[in-house]
């Protein structure tokens, strides 16, 4: 920088040179790009370490670039401070002869010098450390909802107080759960790697599993702030997208998990209307759907077609599929959806899908049709205190003009439910349902 | 816009400001853009003559001839000057005005405002 120094002795004040802009979120990708690189050099058994010098380097990013001096390349620079923190802690290490066996033993085998260290900073193997890193994280030793914690802490640089406003627990538990999760990881001793072989296809569901709660965790229309909970779609969407642009998650099920986000992701922001209030299917704007990704979501469906297997996700993509291609609501093809239902419950006998095949039963043979279906669920017990059964039995006994059992139902929906949203949503409803059984 | 006769140079000094822990990475994002784009204000008024960040830690020289060096200044975190900027502005008003924009302030920290002393401008304001 020719600059440097002399700028008390400039004459006049500094031109306006063109000053980089970051892209959105660079910071938090970037923090796990360099995450998973470091891990590859630390061991896993040093995750937190990894996840401490890219705090370090970001923060010393944030420190140079608040005056005005954003470099051609902030991808790089961060990496660049990353790599140098890094060297230094493992001379550091060297020097101290730390007792971290993984540190000493990756220092045995290879020599501190700045080629060999650069090697390890290779585009390719950058991307090759994420996917090391989703496997890593998705491990089944973990639960789920670790799986889905650690995911988002390390590889989609989440902040511990960002990841508990998007679940809505407190904090402390959340970073229990990752300490706990970190800890399970290194008494494991796992291998910081992409499974290969017989290994590779449970390991993989394991991932797709995740992300697919990684997804719906962002999707539900629950409270949390709708920001985060859009970041957490997109970012479920990035890294499914990072596991099917590699020869080892470029899969059918895989395209189909993608599909099924991508579908839904385009309908995401016509659930609501200006002031919040949830819109139900058929209220939606449809040319307010996001083409695009309805056009990306259908091509990966087609991808997905390959291979035998139908999994839950291709169902649930195809369900996504007719809804997205369906001119209006009242042309939509429900019969299709009903046979998709169909195949779904026999794989998955969740008692939610159950609920939402009965929806589409009711659609298909009428609103009494609909409440029979809801009273065979089997395990009904395990939905009892989810406010969306009693606002679809509410919902069908309106359609029968059974106001005051409409009512009863809408009722008790608004006592179960828990979210701003669904309490105006619920109560606008009940409120119709009377006044028509006053009339 | 400022013409030579009458402007004044300042420099600003800031002091605290960002905490190291538990601060996101998007949050860390967000900073950066608020100091950019209260930057970019300057500079398109043609006000902004540079700006550094400091470390937090260096040595203090004292004592005849330089007899004692030390490692330093330890103070409070939020004592230590993080960085300056320089600006040529009409006056005290209008530095004071540029300060208040400084997003330091809304992390804790503070911006003080030192007129450059010269001999050929007062600042009456």
């Amino acid at each position: 920088m020719k600059n440097e120094g002399d700028i008390f002795l400039k004459n006049g004040a500094a031109p306006n040179p063109e000053v980089p802009r970051l892209v959105e979120h660079l910071f938090r990708r970037e923090a796990g790009k360099i995450v998973a690189t470091l891990t590859r050099i630390f061991g896993l058994g040093n995750l937190q370490l990894a996840e401490d010098l890219v705090q370090e380097a970001l923060l010393r990013a944030l420190q140079v670039w608040s005056y005005g001096e954003i470099p051609r390349n902030p991808a790089g620079w961060i990496m660049q401070v990353a790599k140098n923190l890094a060297l230094d802690q493992l001379r550091r290490e060297h020097h101290f002869k730390s007792k971290e066996r993984s540190i000493a033993g990756w220092l045995e085998h290879k020599a501190l010098d700045a080629a060999r260290f650069d090697s390890l900073f290779l585009e390719r193997e950058i991307q090759d450390d994420q996917l090391r890193m989703m496997f890593a994280c998705c491990h089944p030793l973990l639960s789920p909802e670790s799986q889905v914690a650690l995911t988002l802490k390390t590889l989609c640089g989440f902040s511990v107080t960002e990841i508990s406003r998007a679940f809505l627990t407190s904090e402390a538990a959340l970073a229990k759960k990752l300490v706990r999760a970190r800890q399970k990881i290194r008494e494991a001793d796992l291998p910081f790697e992409i499974p290969a072989g017989d290994e590779l296809p449970p390991r993989l569901d394991s991932v797709l599993h995740a992300l697919y709660l990684l997804f719906n965790e962002g999707y539900k229309a629950s409270d949390g702030e709708s920001l985060v909970r859009e970041e957490l779609c997109r970012e479920a969407i990035r890294l499914t997208g990072l596991l099917v642009a590699h020869p080892v998650g470029n899969q059918p099920k895989t395209h189909a998990l993608l599909a099924l986000m991508l579908l839904a992701a385009a309908r995401l922001s016509t659930r609501v209307d200006a002031e919040g209030n949830i819109l139900l299917l058929k209220e939606q704007d449809r040319s307010a759907w996001d083409s695009g990704l309805i056009a990306q979501g259908l091509l990966h469906l087609t991808q997905a077609a390959a291979g035998d297997e139908v999994s839950e996700f291709h169902l649930q993509a195809g369900i996504a599929a007719c809804h997205c291609t369906a001119a209006d609501y009242q042309s939509t093809d429900w019969n299709r959806i009903l046979s998709l239902y169909d195949q779904l419950i026999a794989i998955n006998h969740s008692p939610v899908i159950a609920l939402n095949r009965a929806v589409v039963i009711a659609q298909v043979h009428g609103p009494q049709a609909g409440i029979a279906s809801v009273a065979r669920i089997s395990q009904q017990e395990k939905i009892k205190s989810y406010y969306l059964l009693y606002a679809v039995l509410a919902e069908l006994h309106a359609q029968l003009n059974d106001y005051s059992a409409a009512s009863a139902h809408y009722r008790r929906a608004l006592e179960l439910s828990t979210t701003e949203p669904e309490r105006n949503f619920l109560a606008r409803k009940l409120q119709s349902s009377a006044d028509q059984h006053a009339v | 816009m400022t013409n030579e006769s009458s402007a004044k140079d300042f420099i600003l000094l800031f002091r605290g400001g960002v905490s190291r822990k538990d601060m996101s990475p998007e949050q860390m994002q967000q900073i950066v853009k608020q100091y950019t784009e209260w930057i970019d204000g300057q500079r398109s008024r043609g006000q902004f003559l540079g700006g550094k960040p400091l470390e937090e830690e260096g040595q203090v020289v004292a004592g005849k001839n330089g007899q004692m060096v030390t490692d330093g200044p330890f103070m409070e975190s939020k004592e230590i000057i993080v960085g300056f900027v320089m600006i040529r502005v009409a006056d005290r008003t209008e530095a004071v005005e540029i300060a208040k924009g400084c997003p330091i302030l809304n992390l804790g920290g503070t911006v003080e405002i030192r007129p450059v002393l010269t001999s050929l401008h007062h600042d009456s304001a």
